[in-house]
Parts: C-alpha cells; sequence; structure tokens
C-alpha cells in the first residue's frame, strides 16, 4: 500500500480505531455465535463418547435371549432394563432408572483402571448394587444402604393375553440390594442407550444375579461390543429355542409350539410358509381354556378346547368314522327346524318393523327389532361343535342340540371379560386318536403340571367351588386333554388376538422322506427365512447414531448467529456511518485529487485499502473477542437462560473453521459497508467536495430540484409498482382464501404472511417520515415546535437512516415479544403423569384400582377423576427440551376414550391400509427438532422391521411436544408386543388435584408413577421458546443499544457540521439552553418516530398474521423498549451536551 | 487585538468598517453585536452596556436590538425561505405573529415567489438577501453585516448593496458593515479604518 495511505491512516487515527474495534465486535459476535454452535456440538458428541465409552454397536431384543447367538468375539452381553428404585431409609424414590445387569467386561469399554466394586458386601444377606452420583443425590443415599429395585418381571407371555400375568405382585420383581459403590455420572456412570443431554439414573447389578431374580439364567436382552464391524444379520445363528418356539417330535410327525404360548403370526405364518413350498403337510390348532360348557342346565367347568381343521385330515376322519347317519340326519335336521323357526320369526319381526313410524318410540322400536334380526341371523349361522363323549354325555346331550360356552377375554381396559358363544353339536366323538390327543396343546406352568384342577395356579380368576369331583377325575385320567373342537376359523373369529391366532402346528413328514429328515429340512429353512428384525431384534450402530445425533436438533451457531444479529447488524450500520464521515471529513481532500487529475476508481480504491487494513486488524483482534463472547454466551447458558439447554453440560469447543469464517463472514460485511460509503463518492462533483460539502443526501435534495425527465420517469414508475404491490397485498389479506386455492399454501404461510405485513407496514411508515422530510408546505403559524422538529430534515439522509435502523431494530424485538408468552399456559387437563414400569390395570374402574392396590377411600377419590391411559414405544424426546437430533421418536397411542374428544378424532379420520397410520405431532416440534415437513408422511418402524407411515395432522403448543401419537388399536396392531399403560392424562376437579396426585404416586410408587402438573409441562416446553426470546431480547437489545451509540455518535457529528447555522441562531437571540432543548427535542423526535414505526409494524403484523394479539408480555417487552428509549434518550443528550460545549460563535467570524 | 478604539454612533446613520485581513473588523463588528465580551474598556448602547446583562438577558436585548447578516449566509436548508426569516422570532415567545412582516420584508427584497423555495434552490445573491430579510425581521436598532457581499459577483454585490441601504433608510436602523470592498465605501455616512488594532476615521459624515 502506498506510504500516502499509511499516512492517512495515522493521521485520521480516531476514527480508525473506533472502524477497528467495531469490525472486532462483529468478528467477536459472529466467531463467537459460530463457536457457541461448535460448543453445542462438541459437548454433545462429548457426551455421546462418554456415555458410551468404547461401545460401537448393540444388538438389543424386546425378549432374553442367549448370548451365544451372536457369533462374535469381543462381545460384552448385558440385561437392560427400566424400572425405580427405592431407598426405604431416606424415604426417598427415584423414576425412570436404568437397570444395567453387567459383568466386569462392561466397565472396560471406558477404560477406567478399576472396574467399580460389585461384590457381595461382607456380612450382608442382600447383593450389591452400584449407582451413580446422580441417583445418589436423588436418593440421598450412601454406600451400605440398602435400596429396592423394582422392574417388570420377565415373563414369556404377554401380560395382556389371557394367560399372561398382570397381578402387580406378580408383574413387578424387586430386589433387595445393597450400595457397594458409587461412581460418578460420568463415563459408565452416564452410560445409556439414549441420546439426551440430561443426567441419567444409573444401577448397575452384577448379571447373575439380574439373571436369576428375573429367572432367565444365561439370558441376557443385549450385547454390546468394541468392534467396528456392525452387527448384522449374518452375525446371528438364530435357533428355534432363541426364538421361544420348541418342536417336539411324537412318531410320524412334529409339533411346533411358543413358550409364549401363541405362535407370533410371523413366526406361524413362516412355518406354513415353508411347510406349502416344501410339500409338508400341516395341522395347525389354536387351543384356548373355556371356563364353562354348557347344555340342558348342566355345566362343565374349565375345559380346553381346540380349533382345528374339521373337515379334512385325522379329526375328520376320526368324525367320520365315529359319526352315524342317524347322527348326520340329526343334525341336519336340528339345523332346518331351527331355520324353519328362524324364517317365521324373521317374517314377522320385519313386518312389524315395516307398520312403524317416525315417531321417537317407534325408532327406539325399530332398533330392538333391527337387534333381534341379527341374534336371529346368528342363530341362522350357529357355528359347529364336536364334544368328546366325556363331555356328551356329562352334558347329555346328543347331536343337533345347542351348546353354550363361556370364556375369558381381556378388554382394552384389560380386564377379564367373560363372553359367550353358541354352538350346534355336530357330533361326538370317543377320546382316541386325535381327540385324545394332549401333545396339541401347549404346556402352560401352573396348569399342566397341576396335580388336581383345584391347585391350578392362572392369572385369571377361577371358581374352585364350580369344580366337580367328576371333573377331577378326568383331570386325573385325560389331563388338558380337550372336551370340544370347532372348526380353525370359528376358533381364530372367537380367540385370535395381536399375539397370534395358533398354538401349535402340527407337520407330518415331507412325501418321500421320513419324519427326521422333514424335520431338519423344515428347521434349517425356517430359520433361514426369519429375520431376526421380525422378532424384534435390533441392529444398533450406538456411536454412529450417537454421534450423528450430536449435530443436534438446533444450530446453535445459526441460533446464536441469529440472536446475535441485531449486534453484527448494528456494528455493520456503525462501521458504515462511521466510515462515511470519515469520508465526509476528508471530501475536500478527495476533491483536490479529483482535481489534480486522480481517477474516481484510484481514490475509492485508495479507501478500500485503508477500509480493508483497517478492517483486518480488527477482525484479528475479533478472534480474541470470539472466544471471550462465546465463553459468555455458554455461562449464559449454564445459568440465566438454562432452561434452552436444560442441564448445564456445555464447554467450550473451538473449531477454526467457525474462527476463519468468522473472520470472513464480518470482513465481508465490513468491506460491502465501506464499499456502499465509497461507491458513493462518485456521486458528489468535484466542486460541491472542494466546497467542502458532505452530506450526499443534502446534495440530492439539493439535486431533487434539477429533475431529469429520466429521473421523473421513473419515479412515476416507482409509485406505481408501490400501489400495484399494496393494491395486490390488501387483495390478498382480504382475499386469502382465493389465493390458497389458487397458488395453494406455501402463500399463506405464517412466515411469509408476517414477513409482507410487517415490511408492508414499516414501509408505509417510512415513506410517510420521507415525505413529511421533503414537504416544502410553509405551515400558517411557524413555532418553536416545528423548528426543532423540522431540524430532522437537515440532512434528510441520515434522519432516514436514523428512522430506519431504530424501527427495524423495534419491529423485530416486539415482533418477535409477542410471542413470548409470559403467562402460566393452561390446560384443561390437571396433570400429565407417567409410569416406569406398565400398568395392566385401569385406573378408571374400582375393579382396577383393587387390583392395583389402592384403598377404597382413595379409590372413591380417585373416581373423581378422568384418566386417559396411553400406551408407549419407547424413543426419544422429540421436543425442544432434547438437544439432540432424534432419530427415534416416542410413540404414544391414544386410547378409544379420547378418540372423540378434539384434536383426537383426527386419529380415526383415516381407515388407513396396511402400513399407514394416521398420527398427531406437534407443529413446532416436528419442524424445529425433527426438521420434518408437517405435510409429508413420517416413516418409522414397526415392530416387526416394517416401514409405517404415519400421516401427521398437526397440533401447536400441546402437552405433547415430546412424542407423536397413534390411534391404540394401530398402536397395538404395529407394536403387539408393547404392553400397558405408561403414560396419563389426567382430569381432576381443582379442589382435589393435589389429593389425588400424592395418593397416586404414593400406591403407585412401585411402578414409579410421577404425576406431573399439566400447567407446569407446557411451561416446561414454553420455557426454552421464551429463554431463546430472551435471549435475542437480551442480544437484540444489546445490538439495539449499541446502534443507539452509533445514531447518537451521528447526531454529535451533524451538530459538529452545524455549528455555523448554531451560531447564527445564538447571534439572533437564541439562549444555549434552549439550542440544547431544540436539539434534544430533534434527536428524540427520531428516536420516537423510528420506535413508534417499528412498535406499530411489530403489533399490527402479530395482530394481523394470528388474528389476535398474542398474550402480551407487557414487562419484558416494555422493559427492553423502555431501555432503549432511556439508553438513546442519555446518548443524545451527551452528545448534544459534548457538541455544545465549545463556543459556537467564533465560526461567524469572516476573517 | 483592538486599542484605544472610541466610537460613537448614533442610529439612522451607516458606517463601512475596512482593513487588512486581521486587523480586527469582524472583533469590532462582534463586540457591538455583544457576540463577543472586550476584555477592556465600555460598550453602551442606548445608555445599556449589555455586557453587565445576564445570559438571558443578553440574548433576549440582542434579539430584539441587533440584526445580523454574515458572509456565510447560514440558511438552515431545512426550511423554506419564509420560515428562515421567521427563526429570530422564535428565540423569544411574542403575542404577535410576525409571518406578515416577514412577508412584507421578503416582498421588499424582491422573494414574493420564492417564500416556499428551499434555501438550496436559490442563488447567492437571493440567499443573502433572505438573511437580510432575517436579520431585520425583529425591527432591530442596529444592522449589522460581516462581509455581506464577499461571496458574490459584482452585479450581485451591487444588488445587495442598494437593498441594505434601501432597507437601512426605510427601517431607520443604525447600519454597520465589514467589507474587503471599497466601492462600496463612498455610500455610507462614515468610514472607519482599522489597522492593527486601532480605529483611524476615514471620513466622518
Amino acid at each position: 500500500m502506498p506510504r500516502f495511505s499509511w499516512n492517512s491512516l495515522k493521521h485520521f487515527w480516531q476514527i480508525h480505531v473506533i472502524v477497528a474495534l467495531c469490525t472486532a465486535v462483529a468478528t467477536g459476535v459472529l466467531a463467537g455465535a459460530l463457536i457457541v454452535g461448535d460448543s453445542v456440538r462438541g459437548s454433545l458428541r462429548s457426551l455421546t463418547t462418554e456415555r458410551l465409552g468404547a461401545i460401537q454397536h448393540a444388538l438389543l431384543a424386546d425378549h432374553f435371549f442367549q448370548p451365544d447367538l451372536l457369533q462374535r468375539e469381543n462381545k460384552v452381553p448385558a440385561i437392560l432394563l427400566n424400572g425405580t428404585v427405592v431407598a426405604p431409609q431416606t424415604q426417598t424414590r427415584a423414576s425412570k432408572v436404568n437397570i444395567a445387569g453387567v459383568t466386569d467386561d462392561f466397565f472396560t469399554f471406558w477404560q477406567e483402571d478399576t472396574a467399580p466394586n460389585l461384590n457381595k458386601p461382607a456380612g450382608q444377606p442382600f447383593n450389591a448394587i452400584v449407582i451413580n452420583e446422580a441417583l445418589q443425590n436423588e436418593l440421598s443415599v450412601q454406600v451400605g444402604d440398602t435400596l429396592l429395585v423394582n422392574m417388570s418381571q420377565a415373563a414369556d407371555i404377554h401380560p395382556e393375553f389371557l394367560l399372561g400375568e398382570r397381578d402387580a405382585a406378580n408383574a413387578i420383581q424387586s430386589l433387595r440390594l445393597v450400595v457397594s459403590d458409587i461412581i460418578p455420572t460420568k463415563n459408565a456412570g452416564r452410560f445409556s442407550l439414549q441420546a439426551h443431554q440430561s443426567l441419567p439414573f444409573n444401577v448397575f447389578i452384577t448379571l447373575p444375579v439380574l439373571q436369576k431374580a428375573l429367572g432367565q439364567v444365561d439370558n441376557v436382552n443385549a450385547i454390546f461390543t468394541a468392534d467396528t464391524d456392525p452387527i448384522s444379520a449374518a452375525d446371528l445363528s438364530l435357533t428355534l429355542e432363541g426364538l421361544g418356539l420348541r418342536i417336539k417330535t411324537h412318531g410320524h410327525y412334529f409339533d411346533l409350539q411358543s413358550q409364549q404360548y401363541l405362535l407370533k403370526p410371523i413366526l406361524s405364518e413362516t412355518a406354513l410358509t415353508v411347510a406349502t413350498e416344501n410339500s409338508i403337510p400341516t395341522l395347525p390348532t389354536l387351543t384356548y381354556l373355556a371356563n364353562t360348557i354348557s347344555a340342558n342346565n348342566k355345566v362343565i367347568p374349565y375345559s380346553t378346547i381346540v380349533a382345528l381343521p374339521t373337515d379334512e385330515g385325522a379329526f375328520a376322519k376320526l368324525l367320520n368314522m365315529h359319526t352315524t347317519e342317524a347322527q348326520q340326519l340329526a343334525y341336519q335336521q336340528a339345523r332346518d327346524q331351527k331355520k324353519e323357526q328362524v324364517e317365521l320369526e324373521k317374517d314377522k319381526l320385519i313386518k312389524e318393523k315395516r307398520k312403524l313410524r317416525s315417531t321417537e318410540k317407534d325408532r327406539e322400536q325399530a332398533k330392538k327389532i333391527i337387534r333381534d334380526l341379527e341374534l336371529l341371523h346368528e342363530i341362522l349361522h350357529r357355528p359347529e361343535i364336536i364334544l368328546n363323549m366325556w363331555a356328551a354325555e356329562d352334558l347329555g346331550v346328543k347331536v343337533g342340540d345347542e351348546i353354550i360356552i363361556t370364556y375369558y377375554s381381556v378388554s382394552a381396559e384389560e380386564a377379564y371379560v367373560t363372553e359367550t358363544a353358541f354352538f350346534r353339536l355336530k357330533g361326538i366323538l370317543p377320546i382316541e386318536g386325535i381327540a385324545a390327543d394332549r401333545d396339541v396343546i401347549p404346556e402352560f406352568p401352573g396348569i399342566h403340571d397341576s396335580n388336581d384342577m383345584s391347585e391350578w395356579e392362572s392369572p385369571f380368576p377361577i371358581d374352585y367351588t364350580l369344580v366337580r369331583d367328576k371333573d377331577e377325575t378326568y383331570w386325573d385320567e385325560y389331563g388338558a386333554t380337550p372336551k370340544a373342537f370347532m372348526p380353525l376359523n370359528i376358533g381364530k373369529r372367537l380367540w385370535k388376538n395381536r399375539f397370534g391366532d395358533l398354538t401349535s402346528i402340527r407337520f407330518g413328514a415331507a412325501p418321500d422322506t421320513d419324519i427326521h429328515a422333514t424335520r431338519l429340512h423344515f428347521e434349517s429353512e425356517f430359520l433361514r427365512k426369519i429375520q431376526p428384525e421380525q422378532i424384534g431384534f435390533q441392529f444398533l450402530s450406538l456411536q454412529a447414531d450417537g454421534l450423528q445425533a450430536s449435530a443436534g436438533a438446533t444450530d446453535f451457531g445459526m441460533l446464536f448467529g441469529s440472536l446475535s444479529g441485531f449486534i453484527i447488524i448494528a456494528v455493520a450500520l456503525l462501521i458504515a456511518m462511521l466510515f462515511r464521515l470519515g469520508v465526509e471529513q476528508r471530501s475536500r481532500e478527495i476533491g483536490i485529487l479529483q482535481a489534480v487529475g486522480y481517477p474516481l476508481v484510484k481514490i475509492r480504491r485508495r479507501f478500500l485499502y485503508e477500509g480493508a487494513t483497517v478492517a483486518g486488524i480488527g477482525s484479528l483482534l475479533g478472534c480474541l473477542l470470539a472466544v471471550g463472547y462465546a465463553k459468555l454466551m455458554i455461562f449464559g447458558l449454564q445459568t440465566w437462560w438454562l432452561p434452552a439447554i436444560g442441564t448445564p453440560f456445555m464447554e467450550l469447543h473451538v473449531d477454526p473453521t467457525s474462527l476463519v469464517s468468522g473472520v470472513l463472514i464480518s470482513l465481508a460485511i465490513v468491506m460491502i459497508s465501506i464499499r456502499i460509503t465509497v461507491q458513493q463518492l462518485g456521486e458528489t462533483s468535484t466542486t460541491a467536495l472542494l466546497a467542502g460539502e458532505t452530506d450526499f443526501a443534502e446534495i440530492t435534495l439539493t439535486q431533487q430540484a434539477k429533475q431529469t425527465e429520466f429521473s421523473t420517469r421513473m419515479s412515476i414508475l416507482k409509485k406505481i409498482v408501490t400501489t400495484i404491490v399494496v393494491v395486490l397485498f390488501a387483495f390478498f389479506v382480504i382475499f386469502d382464501k382465493w389465493f390458497i386455492d389458487t397458488f395453494g399454501t406455501w402463500i399463506v404461510d405464517p412466515i411469509l404472511d408476517f414477513l409482507l405485513l410487517t415490511l408492508t407496514i414499516i414501509g408505509v411508515g417510512w415513506d410517510a417520515f420521507g415525505r413529511w422530510l421533503k414537504s416544502q408546505r410553509v405551515p400558517r403559524r411557524f413555532n418553536r415546535l416545528r423548528f426543532a422538529l423540522k431540524n430532522a430534515a437537515r440532512q434528510p439522509g441520515r434522519s432516514t437512516t436514523s428512522i430506519k435502523t431504530i424501527s427495524l431494530a423495534c419491529c423485530i424485538i416486539v415482533a418477535v415479544g409477542v410471542n413470548r408468552h409470559d403467562a402460566p399456559p393452561e390446560t384443561e387437563y390437571a396433570f400429565v403423569a407417567e409410569s416406569a414400569l406398565p400398568l395392566h390395570h385401569s385406573l378408571n374402574t374400582p375393579d382396577g384400582r383393587f387390583e392395583l392396590g389402592f384403598s377404597d377411600k382413595i379409590s372413591e377419590l380417585l373416581s373423581k377423576s378422568e384418566i386417559f391411559p396411553f400406551r408407549v414405544l419407547p424413543g426419544e424426546d422429540v421436543s425442544c427440551l432434547n438437544l439432540y437430533q432424534p432419530q427415534k421418536p416416542q410413540i404414544l397411542g391414544a386410547p378409544d376414550t379420547i378418540l372423540e374428544e378434539f384434536p383426537w378424532y383426527k386419529l380415526k379420520l383415516v381407515q388407513p391400509e396396511g402400513g399407514r397410520a394416521p398420527a398427531i405431532g406437534d407443529v413446532k416440534s416436528l419442524r424445529w427438532i425433527l426438521h420434518h415437513n408437517p405435510d409429508d408422511d413420517f416413516l418409522i418402524q414397526d415392530e416387526f422391521g416394517k416401514p409405517l407411515s404415519l400421516e401427521l395432522e398437526t397440533i401447536e403448543n400441546s402437552l405433547f411436544q415430546s412424542q407423536l401419537i397413534i390411534s391404540e388399536s394401530n398402536f397395538t396392531k404395529y407394536f403387539p408386543s408393547q404392553s400397558g399403560y405408561r403414560f396419563f392424562l389426567i382430569k381432576t376437579p381443582p379442589t382435589l388435584r393435589e389429593e389425588t396426585a400424592q395418593a397416586l404416586e404414593k400406591t403407585l410408587s412401585d411402578y414409579g408413577f410421577d404425576v406431573t402438573s399439566a400447567s407446569e409441562r407446557l411451561a416446561s416446553y414454553r420455557a426454552v421458546e421464551n429463554t431463546y426470546i430472551s435471549t435475542f431480547q437480551s442480544l437484540g437489545g444489546l445490538g439495539v443499544l449499541l446502534g443507539t451509540f452509533g445514531l447518537a455518535l451521528i447526531f454529535f457529528r451533524n451538530i459538529i457540521e452545524r455549528r455555523g447555522e448554531l451560531a447564527t441562531l445564538r447571534a439572533f437571540g437564541f439562549r444555549r439552553q434552549l439550542l440544547s432543548r431544540m436539539l434534544f427535542l430533534e434527536s428524540c423526535f427520531l428516536l420516537v418516530v423510528g420506535m413508534f414505526i417499528g412498535i406499530v409494524a411489530g403489533l399490527v403484523a402479530a395482530f394481523v398474521s394470528q388474528g389476535h394479539l398474542p398474550d402480551f408480555p407487557w414487562l419484558s417487552l416494555t422493559i427492553t423498549l423502555l431501555s432503549i428509549f432511556v439508553f438513546g434518550i442519555i446518548a443524545n443528550v451527551i452528545a448534544v451536551a459534548v457538541a455544545l460545549r465549545s463556543p459556537l460563535l467564533s465560526t461567524l467570524k469572516s476573517e | 487585538m483592538l486599542r484605544n478604539i472610541s466610537l460613537s454612533l448614533t442610529g439612522g446613520t451607516s458606517v463601512v468598517i475596512t482593513g487588512p485581513s486581521g486587523s480586527g473588523k469582524s472583533t469590532l463588528l462582534h463586540i457591538i453585536g455583544t457576540l463577543e465580551e472586550p476584555s477592556n474598556g465600555i460598550v453602551e448602547i442606548n445608555n445599556i452596556n449589555p455586557f453587565t446583562l445576564s445570559e438571558p438577558e443578553l440574548a433576549a436585548y440582542r434579539n430584539s436590538v441587533i440584526g445580523f447578516v454574515f458572509q456565510e449566509h447560514h440558511l438552515l436548508p431545512q426550511y423554506s425561505v419564509l420560515e428562515n426569516v421567521l427563526i429570530p422570532t422564535l428565540a423569544f415567545k411574542r403575542g404577535t405573529d410576525a409571518t406578515e412582516r416577514a412577508v412584507q420584508l421578503l416582498k421588499r427584497v424582491g422573494l414574493t415567489d420564492r417564500q416556499s423555495h428551499r434555501p438550496a434552490e436559490l442563488s447567492g445573491g437571493e440567499r443573502q438577501r433572505v438573511a437580510i430579510a432575517r436579520a431585520l425581521i425583529n425591527q432591530p436598532d442596529i444592522l449589522l453585516c460581516d462581509e455581506p457581499t464577499g461571496n458574490l459577483d459584482t452585479a450581485t454585490t451591487d444588488t445587495v448593496a442598494n437593498l441594505l441601504f434601501e432597507l437601512h433608510r426605510a427601517e431607520k436602523t443604525l447600519l454597520i458593515v465589514v467589507t474587503h470592498n471599497l466601492s462600496l465605501t463612498s455610500r455610507f455616512d462614515r468610514h472607519l479604518q482599522l489597522v492593527d488594532g486601532t480605529c483611524n476615521i476615514e471620513r466622518d459624515g
């Protein structure tokens, strides 16, 4: 750079120092914001590596399996469960505790020198438990204290199936353990499969102890590995046992059955497919337990009934063999006779119905007739049943008689409901052949191995008084041998459920092979066809997924960049103003350079070089500031703005790229500001420059008088375009429906709506002010007020810039501020409750409450509340409370009882085809956390690894920002193995709320039942949003304060430039005090007009785009705006005082 | 800067002060105009020593007794011509509306059709005429002009000078003009020449 410029730099050092400092601030704020983003991402990444240690991949399952299933070296098996922990000594409780059954190998993932002490403490009757500090703080316990750990009992049979265990005492496994060690909440102490920044409650128990307690010796439900190779289906050596299946060969056939009693649909379908493909004969059966088989007022209690193909194979053969022609005829006659009766009855009812009129009474009668007709239809199509001889004799029935069966089903509320089914006896079989075959009936512990029926230990209620001696004799002689048989399709219609529709499949030998060869071939083919994902295995790349999620749902770099936007804009404007002042100061110099023949390009370049040097030095200085600014922001996030991140987990992470980006962006901004200023140099004539004329805008004003024809045309064109835009916009606001229909929904995008409105109002405001400035109308009366206000037109360019800056800033602050909701949120629900362990009984019925252990008094209290239970598919929190990018959202199944209420009815709007389900999601969670367009379907995987497309309906500011919701019927269809209810919405009268919450938490403490006020839950979501807005207001306010400082500086400069005029006024008798007052009034006028335009634009835009004024946060917004106003006033007072300090009158002398 | 200057001037006369640069012409004018206080000596106008007045009283005194025309016209660009003329009337609240007088003055300086124009739209001579009208708005006893034609060409200088004398006679003011333009001096009743801060009376009317 020429020495020439270096001298200039030195000569005008004050202004250059200020420009450099401003650039440093811009760089500091920009790079600092990016560093905040780095720090959030870096901290989330650190948390991920900390919580997972060296774990790379995992095999997880929704059931227990043998670790040998995974054919890999370097594997660490474990059991992972959720549960609650109670500390009896301190009377404290923690729910949502991660319970891990591990070996010492597990801790090697964190390369710690020693594993925590998991040894049984000497002299203690109880086994050891290691807890993390987070749990210690929650429970206030020490090493040596006893803890009670509650978790779901592992069961083969699903709790919601008839034979499943749901009794609280049996469904929950409690373990008493002694705290042997407390580890810090880092490394293994922070271990969690969930990507969330909050501190987890972790307990570790030795694997064998947990396996024994759960009755799962040698079994686990998770395997981890530090190998970098992902675990895949190929690594799994599936076995029938591993799938919970067993095969028993009996001579020339073998039976496939499940430990879960019902064969999972995927398994039975695959088995039947393999059989068909290999021409293996099959006999699928479904065995169920009838409470009673009755006829002729005689009752047989508790009998097994088998549904099977009755018109083919061995059974048909046996039936034919033992059914006489007379019996066949009797069956046919009974049916025909019934048919005649039914037809007669039917005709009578139809005639009766025709006579009815449309009165209220007749309508009721018509309904009754329709019901009766349906009943007749059922009677006409009564299904067939075959009894064994013992049962037929006991009931005294003959072929063609009506047989009634009662059985239990499990209702939607998980209560046992007694159902009744009517049959017509088709045949009677001796207890022989397949009718005597007990092998088709899967074993059920507690029943199968009982010596007597009176010793049955079943999960469902049994009335032992019904059991007669002859029943015991039958049990002694034939055991569970079925007493009745029915066609498979009838059995499926009655007893099919989401867990399956077959209990056993019998396979015969394939053609030309023996049974052993068939079995071997079947097994290998069957296992080859089964995909592990279909049966509840998950292959997870924990480390990679975790690191990917660490990118975060919210880019804090961009967030803080935008939040600090005002500071950056203010600084950019300040730099532009300062640089412009610098250039203006030197207008004579520019004039001289031009006069002596310097080309304009060179002069501009000279200023650009100077600017670049100053900005370069400033931005380097800014790098230091950036780190300081980032530290300050991180400190803010850990303290003042903690709700935005939930847990103070952040550390400073500086990515050099961010620094470089910050420097480059701020340099670009600064250089653009300078470039624009320098560009305007050429617009001023050399003579004007030599005369020292400075304000470009004033010159424009002068030149206005000499408008060219072209500029007049342009001005007319501008007016026409503006008018068209305004008319179009007004049309759009009024006829928005037509616009939506024509142009689609993008045009009414709320953000677009808001922006258009704001810009229009602001534009109108600016235009009005500009017109007023230019107005030459002479008022009828010229007074001091007009005199002071009209001073704003002295330098219209500067005044307009001031107004624009202030109004834009205030508009944004108001527009953002009105979205802050200070008032406590209201909801019709009193509470949201979550249970760590699933509840299988209804809280809405006295029976359900009794089963859950509520006393009569509390049950009565709870009857005053309405409780909506939701099913839960564990997953990640998709609300703003989770900083990680969620990949597998938590899904809720909304109960049918709530589906009538808004907005739940949306869940049943569509009857979905397979693989699709309507779902509800909170629009903010979808848009900002899941980064998903709510108009598109959201894709998840069902329990069988198949894609499930969620058709989204959105709600806003709801209690459900953490989950996606589908209907319960879809939930059980796509996630059948998830049992019970773990999420509750509770409506309670206000006076009973406290009492109800306490009663629920206390009685259901073993389940880890946590009740939260619905309003508080909403407030926690809002707190994040409010915190962002507070952060914006703080940083934005700071930016505006900086801006007002800049404006004051400009004002100061204005006064200095107007010293001659001010001195003239003094000469004409204006006192110094009067001059100060008028100048102050002038500056306040600009501040007030700017603020007024901005505030009105912000409020009107919010009002129009939302249809009403949102809950206005008067306090916070008023404080922010008042601070801006007061600071602006103070800055102006100082500017006026300093500018008028030096003697004015000397400027009037001509010599 | 000024030494041994003793002057007595009566209303209705016109005085021109000349002298080389730095001789103290403007300082003398500023002292008479009460803009600067002399370090020594007494100034009395209408038997009042203005420098004994308080700041507000002095401002009020200057506002009503003295009118100024400067070399730089110092018109305020944001106001119309008429408003510029009216500015001195705003310094103190008076019951009467001076607009009528301002319009009259503008008529007398030949700018009736330029009332609503801004100074930027006027020529140099026109601007100075506005400045003269402004100086006379409060009917001052003394009209002080500091190089009023310093920035004007010869033709315009004559016009402005004619106007000054015309108004001086009409308003019966004491007109004191500082100028380098010697061609004008013969038109004044008295001519004072300042040399090195002392006053030589060239001509005494």
